[in-house]
């Protein structure tokens, strides 16, 4: 009776998980689509300066930093944030336009991986002889491979109205699986594992058995009922086989 | 001769490693600094405010005199509960960290919109003040009307979490359970045909 309530209840729980993983895979989608966050209204010319290339300016330095996370481990499908340093060395201030970024295979540049949302400023400025800090939040899509990539971030900005543009992050980013220790894969990984483990000790065990029982019959020697004497059984006594023996050795 | 070349081959090399120490590029500290604000409902209907700053010095020399001051939040619609908005170090050393936070209570509701944290510090070569700003903050929706949590929000949420773990560890659980105990059915068979 329990083995059945135990059945039913396995195979119950083997049925519930499509529509579980249903609810997980939705919240998922929609934290992919959530790339970039913008701080404030979108200037109307920004489209001119996304996608383009200008030349860095000189007197302005760019940094970037990944804040509690100096290794560079970026989760697939997961925020990251960095922050973009920049230090106006100049005289007239500047205003930044827009940071945006892409991913690319570390080998050969020209192979783009993901164009990562760009961050559009409506009124960050840096004034002159002043270090501002600017950050930017992204999110890699969470199918990537987890591998080392290269990273290149570049800052749209413009002084006396004219734009510019510098790479402040220009190097490798180290890709990894999103979620913790205990997954779907490792669970059933480790488990197969210990299974396999016990099954071989088995059967080594088994072996060893066969070994010693072999060794143990060559001693002992199974012989029949023939070489006992019958007259000799007790339980024959009083009865027609020990009559009919008596008999014929009086006849003797 | 050999000598006199060695010396002012020496002499030469001094002079170029001087000189480049005083051109090199970067030997001026920089600052990052990361302000994070977080807003949070008491349950008794006020909400706080959580900022927390970290200071960064990304350069290659030490800044003296660090002073952080973030006169973003106005009086007349935030109060300080802990902490204070602005606090000085005595330096920062390159590739340090440096944190403070303060927590604020909000007086007025609407969409708050923060100002950069300011941060001045000293640098051996340059007499003036020098200044940075901090990362700018998103807006705020301070006080704003949340709809009711429905009944059982929570539990869904650590289902959808913590689902696919909690039920993928069950049914190995119960797969071990399965094979290691014996039949119950089968032994009390066993046991009827002895008798």
């Amino acid at each position: 009776m329990a083995m059945k309530i135990l059945r039913v209840f396995f195979f119950g729980l083997l049925l519930l998980q499509f529509p579980l993983f249903q609810v997980v895979r939705c919240q998922s989608e929609i934290e992919a689509d959530v790339e970039g966050s913008k701080l404030g209204i979108v200037r109307e010319d920004v489209q001119d300066f996304v996608g383009s290339n200008f030349k860095p300016a000189p007197g302005v330095e760019t940094i970037c930093f990944f804040p509690r996370n100096s290794a560079k481990v970026v989760p697939a499908g997961e925020k990251t944030e960095l922050l973009v340093g920049m230090e106006n060395v100049g005289e007239s201030p500047l205003n930044i336009i827009t940071i945006e970024a892409s991913v690319h295979l570390p080998f050969d540049h020209r192979m783009l991986v993901q164009n990562l949302t760009a961050q559009v400023f409506d009124n960050a400025s840096v004034p002159p002889s002043t270090q501002a800090t600017f950050p930017y939040i992204f999110a890699l899509s969470k199918f990537l491979q987890p591998r080392t990539f290269d990273l290149v971030g570049t800052v749209v900005y413009e002084i006396n109205q004219s734009p510019y543009q510098s790479t402040f992050y220009n190097g490798t980013i180290e890709v990894v699986e999103a979620g913790g220790f205990v997954s779907v894969e490792s669970v059933f990984l480790v488990t197969l594992g210990i299974s396999l483990v016990v099954l071989l000790g088995l059967w080594i065990h088994d072996q060893f058995k066969r070994i010693s029982q072999k060794t143990k019959a060559a001693s002992k020697v199974e012989v029949g009922t023939g070489t006992t004497d019958a007259s000799m059984d007790e339980w024959l006594q009083g009865t027609a086989y020990n009559q009919s023996s008596s008999k014929s050795k009086k006849k003797k | 001769m050999a000598r006199l070349i060695r010396n002012s081959l020496m002499k030469a090399l001094i002079l170029i490693f001087f000189a480049s120490v005083a051109t090199a590029t970067g030997d001026a500290p920089f600052i990052v600094a990361h302000k994070k604000a977080s807003l949070t409902r008491l349950k008794s209907g006020s909400e706080r405010v959580s900022v927390s700053i970290d200071i960064y010095n990304q350069g290659f020399s030490t800044a003296y005199d660090v002073s952080l001051l973030d006169d973003s939040w106005p009086q007349d619609m935030f109060d300080i509960v802990s902490g204070n908005t602005s606090r000085s170090w005595e330096r920062l050393d390159a590739g340090g960290l440096l944190s403070h936070s303060f927590e604020l209570e909000a007086k007025k509701q609407g969409m708050f919109y923060g100002a950069p944290a300011v941060i001045t510090f000293r640098i051996p070569t340059k007499a003036a003040l020098q200044e940075a700003y901090s990362t700018p903050i998103l807006p705020l929706d301070v006080l704003a009307e949340r709809p009711p949590e429905k009944k059982f929000d929570w539990a869904k949420r650590l289902l959808a979490k913590y689902g696919s773990q909690i039920s993928v560890i069950s049914i190995v659980v119960l797969f071990i359970y399965l094979i290691l105990t014996p039949s119950k059915s089968s032994a009390a068979k066993a046991s009827k045909k002895k008798r």
